[in-house]
């Protein structure tokens, strides 16, 4: 999709260091993005940078992100008109009625509002387990999926400020055995992705991959899965863990 | 065999090939290219040093169509290109080194180094629009062309092409190139463009300009293939803007002997295949033997 411009609605803190930005594109995308596609956004005559897609409706698009370098930085304060390449990446298409059981570590958290928007859509139905730190980048259910509901939100905080204590996958075994998941899917950072791949193997759930993008088309070559030969724009970012295991070793 | 080519010395088992800047730059973009189905894998221009590129943005889809870039010659340098030969090498795949340098020394070291490590065939970049001191800088003097090609034929038995862009002395400069020694030609370069988002009322490149590929250059590409091959008759690889068979068959009648595809390849490798159909439909409804039979046809 060509590049286009949209308007920033408002920037919100809503966990320490974790900001939602809300925009009106100035031209709708052609159609609905798929759940965890991702966009690049421009940040005028700063930098550019890939950002999944919080949600979507009708033209009004959320993204979710930490502060963590310069270009999150300045999006952070940005104000006025900014641009939005994309969607890239190839997304999941639900099927009706199947059940998912997301496991998300930390900003992993991103893309889960929509994809519980689009399963709210199609009679699917989204369990959530987060895991983040600490008490102060807890977000809490009602602020995280505005006008949806997840099956469940279960929040586990590693010192122990909420009733689940411990990582996002040192919890979730419990929830893998007792739910009759159709998919199972891990969002986060590397080493907790590399962590639930080792430890549910024998379900083979699936990964949402993060990697530094440059072009979104499968042109650059920035976004190779090395040493496997994939693009994350063209075909990621979701693999079958046992597609991307070599990768995430080296990663 | 309808679709096989010989270009620059290469025996090539069907005219297209990848442009440079497309993936490129690392074993396993040769093994996705060689996934595509080219006939020959072209590396992202090489220079001496890596180089890390531009910030982002570097691309961008125009909503006009085409695709706007400036990488800023971000490449792993000459010491990586090894790795890439000896990936295509497994991959039975001709490799062909695109390089780039600042002035005659850095493409000689570039091209030494290259030759060494055992490209099929060196092609001299000689027109990037848009990285301050390489590229159209250089090509846009015939002179400065002929010296750069003369240099690098003296130290290399590998067969060199010469990638030249629009402008006004092209002709001249792709005669330099060949009474330098260049065994063929590569036309056309993106063209030097820009784009303004009008709501930020800012360039969005973060170089600001940038090259102009894809469908709105085709027809730039196709004239000037036309009139260098009218004038010289030289061994061309035609590139710019190829999106389908018919695009490719245009560059052919105009005087290509072989195709790059750069931009088309934004949706996957599947493009190749459906231009190589094409091709072999067309070729068989004009009653052509193969495809250099076709190569300048539509020259009046």
């Amino acid at each position: 999709m060509s590049f286009r411009s949209a308007k920033v609605v408002n920037v919100e803190e809503l966990g320490e260091n974790i900001y939602r930005m809300k925009l009106k594109l100035m031209e709708n995308l052609n159609a609905d993005p798929l759940p965890f596609q991702f966009l690049m956004v421009w940040i005028p005559r700063v930098k550019e940078v890939p950002m999944s897609i919080s949600d979507y409706v009708n033209g009004s698009l959320a993204i979710l992100f930490r502060v963590r370098g310069r270009g999150t930085e300045a999006l952070s304060r940005a104000r006025g008109f900014i641009g939005l390449r994309g969607p890239y990446g190839r997304g999941l298409n639900l099927h009706i009625g199947e059940r998912i059981l997301v496991i998300a570590g930390g900003v992993g958290i991103a893309p889960i509002p929509y994809l519980v928007r689009t399963a709210s859509r199609t009679g699917s139905s989204i369990g959530v387990l987060w895991g983040v730190r600490k008490a102060s980048e807890v977000i809490c259910e009602d602020e995280l999926f505005q006008g949806v509901k997840p099956d469940f939100f279960y929040v586990a905080t590693e010192d122990c400020s909420t009733n689940y204590c411990g990582t996002a996958i040192d919890i979730a075994p419990k929830l893998i055995n007792q739910g009759n998941w159709d998919r199972v899917i891990l969002i986060g950072p590397p080493e907790m992705l590399r962590e639930g791949c080792s430890r549910f193997i024998e379900i083979n759930p699936m990964v949402a991959l993060e990697s530094i993008v440059k072009c979104g088309i499968g042109l650059c070559g920035t976004c190779s899965l090395k040493p496997l030969p994939m693009l994350l724009c063209m075909n990621g970012p979701l693999y079958k863990c046992s597609q991307v295991v070599d990768y995430l070793e080296h990663s | 065999m309808l679709l096989g080519v010989n270009v620059a010395g290469l025996s090539l088992k069907h005219p297209v090939m990848n442009a440079s800047g497309i993936l490129g730059s690392s074993p396993e973009h040769v093994d996705i290219l060689v996934s595509y189905n080219v006939s020959a894998v072209v590396t992202k221009t090489i220079t001496l040093q890596p180089r890390e590129g531009y910030e982002t943005p570097i691309i961008i889809e125009l909503p006009s169509g085409g695709v706007l870039n400036a990488v800023g010659l971000a490449n792993p340098g000459a010491e990586a290109v090894k790795s890439l030969v000896s990936r295509a090498k497994a991959l039975k795949a001709p490799l062909i080194a695109s390089i780039g340098g600042r002035n005659e020394g850095e493409f000689i070291d570039v091209a030494i180094a290259v030759d060494e490590a055992g490209v099929d065939a060196i092609e001299l970049n000689l027109s990037c629009p848009h990285t301050k001191g390489y590229g159209i800088e250089i090509g846009v003097d015939p002179h400065n062309v002929y010296s750069v090609t003369k240099n690098v034929a003296s130290i290399t038995t590998k067969p060199i092409l010469a990638k030249l862009g629009l402008s006004d002395s092209i002709v001249k400069s792709c005669e330099k190139a060949l009474s330098a020694g260049a065994k063929a030609l590569t036309l056309i370069n993106t063209v030097k463009a820009m784009f303004i988002d009008v709501y930020a009322a800012k360039p969005v490149l973060s170089n600001i300009f940038g090259g102009l590929s894809g469908p709105p250059i085709h027809p730039i590409a196709v004239r000037v293939v036309y009139e260098v091959y009218r004038e010289l008759k030289p061994e061309i690889v035609g590139c710019g803007g190829v999106s389908m068979w018919s695009d490719a068959a245009e560059l052919i009648l105009a005087g290509a002997k072989a195709i790059q595809v750069g931009t088309a390849l934004m949706k996957g490798g599947e493009v190749v295949t459906h231009i190589l159909k094409g091709l072999e439909e067309w070729l068989k409804i004009m009653n052509l033997k193969s495809i250099e039979e076709a190569v300048g046809l539509a020259q009046v």
